[in-house]
């Protein structure tokens, strides 16, 4: 069966029996990608943290597609506000992609939500004393944005920013403003290895009985439905539901889907973690 | 010497007045964990439109308490500008917007933003995947969903329903925009039906939400409650194994969560689904869910099942609903073409939108 493309977003130069062959090799066990890839394989990647002098946190993630993302991470000691916003407003995330008019809300909206995810903790770890917060920017810029869905390149990026991302200590008492040690090197980490980490999104495309992660725009095209999987820690702090595909997918598909994104998620996880190292 | 020909404010400034928010939104929780609000849901209200329905959920307790009102219209399949590439598919659009009187407290611009064109994304998704798009070929389908109040605010990032918790709510995870997109896309299913475009199935939109179980004595203080809680659920997704005495959290699956209803939602999934074909358009889930099947639920059922089949089951609850709809509809216009006397179907196969509803 050719699936027929869903919009304008997802669509490739590929002709409806190229669709139809691609679509039938991925739904094979086991399935053939174009690229030879196994189904949770990413494509290769280049990552580097910590290069920008005069923020926070920063890192940059290049993929062999094309893909260019930079984020920098920077923080302003700001007074409380009785602002409607409350707590929610102390991180604040930009997503400029280049090129391109920011209306799209998605990108901004995934990385917002999965961030401020009630009970990760990072929120009680922006508290300068009685009167002052932490407000942390969050400014994602997308340089050369990937042949395929940007989902996991910036969150990726954004999770080896934040993971560097460090904050002078306070030195003030709790009720006094804020004062702050001279020294960088006893700066505080935003996000303590001992402590829930940033979330990232993965993009998962489900064709037939088989699961696909890191898609290319081909793969998306001819995909049932496709999920970007929200992981923070061990645990799912969001799903959401792209363009593309056509009909519905039984309820089993969506589960298996999550409950395989968490085990690629670990695997991520330790990669990026040794991406720090280095 | 001051200034006498113009009036001029105090020298030091004001304050603006603080207003204590009222009391009237305090709801008390009667509803029983798994049953749905009830749903009132009617076809064929806007005459211009193809198709179109107006739902609204109904709350008991008195006029003023804020509930979720939205209409639907739905235009097409109609000829795209010939200025656009040739489509073998119908092109669904949908756009959803907030009416300015929609939220409690402050106003929306009438100007769409970010969550709007968020909502109006994921509602074209779930529609898209039910219309049979290959059966209109050139031709657009607009949908246009206007909420005219959304109870008690979105709990979105730049509204000012995200007081939390000392607002009179549970705190937690926000389901105001869930139950709202959910509710516009069981209404814009019903308008789609309504217009008599051919589905795969009728697509419903269900809530469910995990919700932390609050111990009695807590009660009083909730805002020392919700941070403690926090603080637990915070423990628990440590990777490191952390003592031995872990108090395992408990949590009870409420469908149809209501952001009045003052719980403390852990995490809330939202399903569009269509009953007929159980599948499942759209999933949006919030909040943390641990996917680790060591049973960590009430009954050994890991917390993705349980939320995504919570969801599901409020969807096929509100799917009676726009059943009902939608043969009401059908009826009477098979009455008013004689075909029908009383209530019995005298013939059904050859009405003109008879083919889109499934039973």
């Amino acid at each position: 069966m050719a699936p027929i493309q869903a919009s304008q977003q997802t669509s490739t130069p590929l002709s409806p029996v190229e669709l139809s062959y691609l679509h039938t090799s991925l739904t094979l066990t086991p399935p053939i990608r174009p690229d030879s890839r196994s189904p949770t394989q990413f494509r290769p990647l280049i990552a580097e943290s910590d290069i920008l002098p005069s923020t926070n946190g920063s890192a940059r993630m290049i993929w062999g597609d094309g893909g260019e993302c930079i984020v920098g991470v920077k923080a302003e000691a700001e007074k409380n506000s009785a602002a409607p916003g409350g707590s929610k407003d102390w991180i604040e995330i930009n997503v400029e992609v280049s090129g391109q008019r920011d209306d799209d809300a998605f990108l901004g909206m995934t990385v917002a939500e999965s961030l401020l995810v009630p009970g990760s903790g990072v929120l009680e770890r922006l508290v300068l004393g009685e009167r002052f917060h932490w407000k942390v920017f969050v400014d994602i810029l997308l340089l050369t944005p990937p042949l395929s869905h940007p989902a996991t390149l910036l969150t990726l990026t954004t999770y080896l920013a934040l993971r560097n991302t460090f904050l002078p200590k306070s030195v003030s008492e709790v009720a006094e403003d804020p004062v702050f040690d001279d020294d960088w090197g006893n700066a505080l980490p935003l996000y303590p290895t001992d402590k829930i980490p940033p979330p990232i999104t993965l993009l998962v495309v489900s064709v037939g009985e088989n699961i696909f992660f890191d898609p290319t725009r081909e793969e998306l095209a001819v995909g049932d439905i496709i999920l970007a999987v929200s992981i923070c820690g061990k645990k799912v702090v969001g799903v959401r539901t792209l363009e593309g595909g056509n009909g519905g997918v039984g309820r089993a598909v969506i589960k298996r889907v999550i409950k395989e994104s968490c085990q690629v998620a670990e695997e991520v996880f330790g990669s990026l973690n040794s991406v720090e190292e280095n | 010497m001051t200034d006498r020909r113009r009036i001029n404010g105090p020298s030091e400034g004001t304050a603006p007045p603080v207003f204590l928010t009222s009391s009237t939104r305090k709801a008390i929780t009667k509803r029983s964990p798994t049953t749905l609000r009830k749903i009132f849901l009617k076809t064929s209200l806007t005459p211009p439109a193809t198709g179109s329905a107006f739902l609204e959920l109904p709350t008991p307790q008195n006029s003023t308490t804020p509930t979720l009102k939205l209409t639907a219209s739905v235009y097409g399949p109609r000829p795209l500008p010939p200025s656009t590439t040739f489509s073998p598919n119908a092109r669904l659009t949908a756009e959803l917007k907030f009416s300015p009187f929609s939220t409690p407290g402050r106003r929306r611009g009438y100007v769409r933003d970010g969550v709007e064109r968020d909502l109006s994304a994921q509602l074209s998704i779930a529609l898209a995947k039910s219309v049979d798009v290959g059966k209109y070929p050139k031709s657009g389908i607009d949908v246009f969903v206007s909420v005219l109040d959304c109870e008690g605010g979105l709990g979105d990032l730049d509204s000012d329903a995200g007081k939390g918790r000392d607002s009179g709510k549970g705190g937690g995870v926000e389901v105001g925009l869930m139950s709202v997109l959910a509710g516009a896309i069981s209404c814009a299913s019903a308008a789609i039906a309504d217009a008599g475009i051919e589905c795969f199935d009728l697509v419903a939109g269900g809530v469910a939400g995990l919700v932390l179980e609050k111990p009695k004595w807590r009660k009083g203080k909730k805002a020392d409650a919700g941070q403690e809680e926090e603080m637990d659920v915070a423990e628990d997704g440590d990777s490191k194994p952390s003592g031995k005495k872990k108090s395992r959290r408990t949590l009870t699956l409420v469908l149809d969560p209501s952001p009045t209803d003052g719980y403390f939602i852990v995490a809330a999934a939202m399903v569009a689904y269509m009953a007929a074909r159980d599948e499942l358009t759209l999933i949006w889930t919030k909040g943390s869910i641990d996917p680790a099947g060591d049973g960590d639920g009430d009954d050994g059922v890991e917390e993705v099942e349980r939320v995504i089949d919570g969801a599901i089951t409020a969807a096929t609850g509100v799917r009676l609903v726009i059943n009902e709809a939608v043969k009401e509809r059908l009826l009477l216009g098979l009455k008013e073409m004689g075909l029908v006397k009383g209530n019995a179907v005298v013939a059904s196969g050859d009405a003109d939108d008879g083919d889109t509803v499934m039973v």
